[in-house]
């Protein structure tokens, strides 16, 4: 049997070190969609106030984007740059 | 009562301020990377290419909300969570290009996307000086 080499292990580990980054994608995800669920609700029962809603979530969900994309980042370096290969 | 029309209005000002922070923090940005990099013009490429997607991704999450406020709650969740998909995988390929890429410096790339939010957290957060005043008074004081 082949012994497994440092090279094979750092990426394999990387490749679930990514999968497990993308973890951090799902809560923006679940989070926008409650908010824009609760933002519909709140519309119908206050049409006045569409601008603002949507002002407000707007910018809301805009920020709260920035984690999903922290894990997709990390997901992409370490699968495309891997800096710890260089390590060996 | 405020028409939905000038109430779009304020949502457009909100874009088009948030667009200016945008441009201005990123020509900093680009004029400060200019000294530190070896090769600048990647960098300045870079937060060009992250700066217009992060703009762009913006604006598909505006004419989403508008959207999605106007459907049945249900429907809204599904349709925001999708569309938050498809702004996701538009990133990825942002920054798979930019790693790939030599033309383009991953870091400049990163700066450029995560420009429009400092410039959100800036204008709609942080704007308020006087509250960093208040944090250290006492309740009675204030």
């Amino acid at each position: 049997m082949e012994a497994i080499t440092g090279r094979a292990l750092i990426l394999a580990c990387s490749a679930i070190g990514a999968g497990l980054a993308m973890i951090a994608g799902i809560g923006p995800g679940i989070g926008q969609g409650y908010a824009a669920g609760k933002g519909a609700e709140t519309v119908g029962r206050q049409p006045e106030a569409e601008g603002t809603i949507i002002r407000t979530m707007l910018l809301g969900q805009a920020v709260a984007e920035t984690t999903g994309i922290y894990g997709l980042v990390i997901a992409l370096i370490l699968l495309f740059a891997n800096p710890l290969i260089n390590l060996l | 009562m405020i028409k939905g029309s000038e109430a779009v209005e304020t949502v457009k000002e909100t874009n088009v301020r948030t667009l200016k922070g945008t441009i201005i923090l990123n020509v900093i940005v680009a004029f400060i990377g200019y000294f530190i990099f070896e090769n600048p013009i990647a960098f300045i490429y870079g937060i060009f290419f992250g700066g217009t997607i992060a703009f762009l991704n913006f604006r598909l999450l505006y004419l989403t909300l508008v959207k999605a406020v106007r459907m049945q709650p249900h429907q809204a969740q599904a349709y925001a969570a999708s569309r938050y998909m498809i702004r996701m995988v538009i990133t990825g390929i942002v920054l798979y290009v930019s790693i790939k890429s030599e033309q383009l410096n991953t870091i400049g790339t990163l700066a450029g996307l995560f420009s429009i939010k400092l410039v959100i957290l800036k204008t709609e957060l942080f704007s308020n000086r006087q509250f960093f005043f208040n944090i250290f008074k006492r309740k009675e004081d204030k």
